[in-house]
């Protein structure tokens, strides 16, 4: 084809991050949540765990916006509380799978040859335990619990981190200021941390948000299953699988919780993709 | 009647900013068993004339204008009409013979696959007559090439291998976009060959599409020269050859060593480049790179206007037996 | 035999080893005594050491390990602590359901992902192709249990064209257990369905723009026989790849919604397992679903070489 018809693709338009839809309203999403969740650290509508048998299943009203419970604990309360559950094990998987897994993506790629090799048959090993069959092996051998699924869903999240940064570093490897820092003497750590690292932090977060939000999805499972949070902490997935019993009798209880994940993985996840494009026009055109 | 017959044929595509004209009134016919080369740098809207006269052009192009097939109007036809069309009756080779051929499917599969389509032919008929084919594009040991993929075939092989989609049905008007681009000059020779020998065969009209002017010079009845989406000169081979009358033509000759008259056998590239279609200016597209431009070139646009008998040109001064000059 | 097809074997039984050498160690090693784990904190030590006695807790790992593997290779998996019937009985009648659940699961993701991608595809940077995004969005962020319990208050509580749950067994013929099946399925198979969408819509735009596809134009293909003749088989590969990739994540989320509708399926079975704290039956389980995820994989890699031949012939 001609240059004429090749012109006529379109150039890579910069994306204003105000430009951007799925940015600001992932942002505004997550950031009402997390407020909400830090917020319940210090008041919520009512004590989220205070029964009161007076006021079992009542559904949404205005003294209880999302109804009440069988216990008659208020479910908003429940829910902010939850939400903190759900935060703090998205946080602390994504730590474990981001530090781990970067660190094994950048060996594997500064080292190459067998090290590289090693490394990645590890990952492929661990992609044959998804999340939940990790959480169900530690759970049977450590018994169920929020830590426990944190760790479940970090190592899930190793490999996924790994081959990412190793995919993106190979390119930085080979740039001139780093084998520029090569020729005056630096050792590999230093030239990985001080310049490879920083070239793909982009890519590094955006993966970040997208892991944040399938933690929030397989918190919410295991503790649907038990094996997750334990009460009496409240959590969204183990409200659900207490709802599961009444979701003829009071099927607001099974639709609120669920709103409520759908509603922050659909934030987290628009945020990611607002991200992803203002961080990389490269992949700004398609998806 | 002419085989095909194009009048006034405009391209544009719609951007956020507007449309945006990329071929502008292009005219041209070509007779049954006639050579048409179509001559230009690349983006100069030779390859979208030629998608245009298929109805291809890429989604968000529109054509404006007349392509007369035999009589029939190309732009009005419905698409069912088109597709009896293709392949059938108006063949097409394009440049590229590393990605025009699908990878996934076997050559022999690929090559009945219009015989089958348009000729109605059951698997059995298709593979006898696709056989046929390949010996006659002088495809070396065809049964075995019949069951290979197209990774397992040469460069030079895959070529013959679109021109025998190209022609499996006979057609009356065969387009070749750059049929020879990709390859190196040996091969370029055979393939070239191979195609005049096939039109010869069956009067087939051609429209070659090169900016290779040593092929068209070898090949070609008459030559178009294209330049900023518009025909800038007609004129029978050999004259074009010998005196061409636009700056541009003379520009594109003088870039060939030996042929051009009064050089010294250096390649004489063109200075500047050609102006984008969204900044096209006022006056003549050439002006900026023709040595010989004056004041009018700046005011209007030239249109293609007959010079002498059988050759026209897009000038205000065109170059007249060597001399330049108002027509 | 071509390398690409040994190597891919190979490193196929290897990480098969390395599944049991992790399974066993992480369920028999980390957690200390097994019997005790069985028994609970306030057993006698004389029962105790009776119950490592009669589990041959008392040998050292490695020859646990290898009695373990002999097993295996021998069909035989042990004695489940709860049930007292052989771990491979339990498992293949729990097979017997959660092997049509993932393939019906993936079928109506693949159905659905080809639809809808194909359609977007077509519809490109149109409003059906932002429709389709949009519904793909939301289709990612649904827990499937959540989506179950959805499905089981519209389809069985309100409507009642199905029951809420449970399992008729196949013996009650095949309609009465595929109609058991429909709802888990379709739980599980929408997020899945969200993910290949996305795939399938990117590859089938990408083989669209290729000049192959401009080629078949030009033989007077029609633009839907373009798309099916010639556009889709290379749009596959991918596709195929991902159907892979997401079947792990399928076969664990069995464990999920066979618990929402109480299907005794494999995913229940190592869940009440757990809570029964019965080793035998969970190493065993937890080995077998990671080996039929590898094995997976490894059938995509082999299909690799039916669908490609630029693969086939590369050796």
């Amino acid at each position: 084809m001609t240059a004429a018809s090749t012109s006529t693709a379109s150039p890579a338009r910069k994306i204003g991050w105000l430009r951007s839809p799925s940015l600001v309203a992932g942002g505004i999403i997550s950031a009402t949540i997390t407020s909400a969740a830090l917020l319940s650290f210090l008041w919520t509508p009512y004590p989220p765990l205070a029964m009161n048998m007076a006021q079992r299943f009542q559904p949404p009203s205005l003294q209880h916006v999302f109804g009440t419970d069988q216990f008659g604990r208020d479910v908003l309360s429940l829910l902010m509380t939850g939400a903190q559950s759900s935060l703090a094990v998205g946080v602390v998987a994504v730590a474990i799978g981001l530090v781990i897994g970067s660190a094994l993506g950048l060996i594997a790629s500064a080292r190459g040859g067998w090290i590289d090799e090693i490394i990645m048959r590890m990952c492929d090993f661990l992609f044959a335990f998804p999340a939940v069959l990790c959480a169900v092996m530690l759970a049977a051998a450590l018994g169920a619990g929020m830590g426990n699924a944190m760790v479940a869903i970090g190592v899930y999240n190793i490999p996924i981190f790994a081959r990412i940064v190793r995919g993106a570093a190979a390119g930085v490897w080979v740039r001139e200021f780093v084998l520029a820092a090569r020729t005056s003497g630096k050792s590999s750590t230093h030239i990985a941390i001080e310049h490879v690292l920083p070239n793909i932090l982009d890519i590094i977060v955006v993966q970040a948000t997208i892991s944040f939000a399938t933690a929030i999805l397989a918190e919410a499972a295991l503790s649907y299953l038990g094996l997750g949070t334990q009460p009496p902490t409240p959590s969204w997935g183990r409200m659900l699988h207490e709802s599961q019993v009444f979701l003829s009798r009071a099927p607001y209880l099974s639709i609120f919780p669920g709103l409520t994940i759908v509603t922050m993985v659909l934030g987290i996840n628009l945020l990611g993709d607002g991200l992803r494009d203002l961080l990389d026009p490269r992949y700004a055109r398609e998806r | 009647m002419a085989l095909l017959q194009v009048q006034d044929i405009s391209i544009s595509i719609d951007r956020p900013e507007g449309k945006v004209g990329l071929v502008r009134d292009v005219s041209f016919d070509i007779q049954p068993g006639e050579i048409v080369g179509m001559l230009g740098e690349s983006g100069c809207g030779k390859s979208l004339t030629a998608l245009a006269i298929l109805g291809l052009l890429p989604e968000g192009m529109t054509a404006t204008g007349e392509i007369l097939f035999k009589g029939a109007n190309l732009l009005t036809l419905d698409e069912p009409s088109l597709c009896r069309l293709r392949g059938n009756r108006i063949g097409l080779i394009f440049q590229e013979p590393m990605t025009t051929l699908n990878p996934m499917m076997t050559i022999g599969d690929q090559v009945m696959e219009p015989l089958r389509l348009h000729r109605g032919l059951g698997r059995h008929d298709a593979r006898a007559e696709a056989l046929r084919l390949l010996e006659r594009i002088r495809l070396p040991s065809p049964r075995q090439k019949f069951d290979s993929y197209p990774h397992q075939l040469s460069g030079g092989q895959r070529q013959r291998v679109v021109i025998a989609m190209a022609i499996a049905c006979k057609p009356e008007l065969l387009i070749a976009d750059e049929p020879t681009t990709a390859l190196d000059t040996t091969m370029q020779m055979q393939i070239l060959d191979l195609l005049l020998d096939l039109t010869d065969e069956t009067d087939t009209g051609l429209l070659l599409i090169t900016h290779d002017l040593g092929v068209m010079a070898e090949m070609t009845d008459r030559i178009l020269v294209m330049y900023g989406g518009s025909i800038v000169e007609t004129s029978p081979t050999a004259d074009l050859i010998a005196s061409p009358a636009h700056p541009y033509s003379r520009g594109l000759l003088r870039a060939i060593p030996q042929r051009a008259p009064g050089s010294d056998g250096w390649l004489e590239p063109i200075p500047g480049t050609v102006p984008a279609p969204a900044a096209r200016p006022q006056g003549c597209l050439f002006r900026a790179r023709c040595p010989i431009a004056i004041a009018e070139c700046a005011a209007h646009r030239p249109e293609l206007r007959d010079i002498l008998p059988g050759r026209s040109a897009a000038c205000w001064v065109p170059i007249i037996h060597g001399r330049t000059g108002d027509a | 035999m071509n390398r690409l097809l040994l190597y891919r074997l190979a490193s196929w039984a290897l990480t098969l080893l390395a599944i049991t050498v992790i399974a066993f160690l992480v369920l028999e090693i980390l957690p200390g005594d097994p019997a005790l784990v069985l028994l609970g904190p306030d057993a006698q030590p004389d029962t105790l050491e009776a119950l490592r006695q009669q589990l041959g807790l008392n040998q050292a790992a490695v020859v646990r390990y290898f009695e373990w593997m002999s097993g295996l290779l021998r069909g035989d998996m042990g004695t489940s602590y709860t049930y007292s019937i052989p771990v491979s009985e339990l498992i293949g009648s729990r097979l017997k359901i959660t092997i049509p659940l993932a393939v019906l699961s993936t079928a109506i993701a693949v159905g659905l992902a080809l639809v809808l991608g194909m359609y977007a595809a077509a519809r490109h940077n149109r409003v059906g192709d932002y429709g389709v995004m949009a519904v793909t969005q939301i289709g990612v962020a649904i827990p499937s249990f959540w989506l179950g319990m959805l499905l089981i208050l519209l389809f069985s509580l309100t409507l009642r064209w199905f029951s809420a749950g449970g399992f008729p067994g196949w013996e009650a013929g095949l309609w009465p257990g595929l109609r058991a099946l429909v709802l888990p399925a379709a739980a599980l198979a929408i997020a899945q369905a969200a993910v290949l969408t996305r795939v399938v819509r990117a590859s089938v735009i990408e083989v669209l723009n290729q000049d192959f596809v401009r080629t078949a134009r030009a033989k007077g293909l029609t633009r839907a026989q373009a798309l099916r003749r010639h556009a889709l088989r290379n749009a596959l590969i991918p596709v195929v790849t991902v159907i892979g990739l997401q079947f792990g994540h399928l076969l664990a989320g069995t464990i999920v919604i066979e618990n929402v509708f109480s299907l005794p399926g494999l995913g229940r079975l190592i869940f009440q397992s757990i809570n029964q704290r019965d080793l035998m039956v969970i190493k065993n389980v937890v080995v077998l679903l990671a080996v039929i995820v590898i094995t997976v994989n490894l059938i995509v890699d082999l299909l690799y070489l039916v669908i490609d031949p630029r693969l086939r012939h590369a050796s």
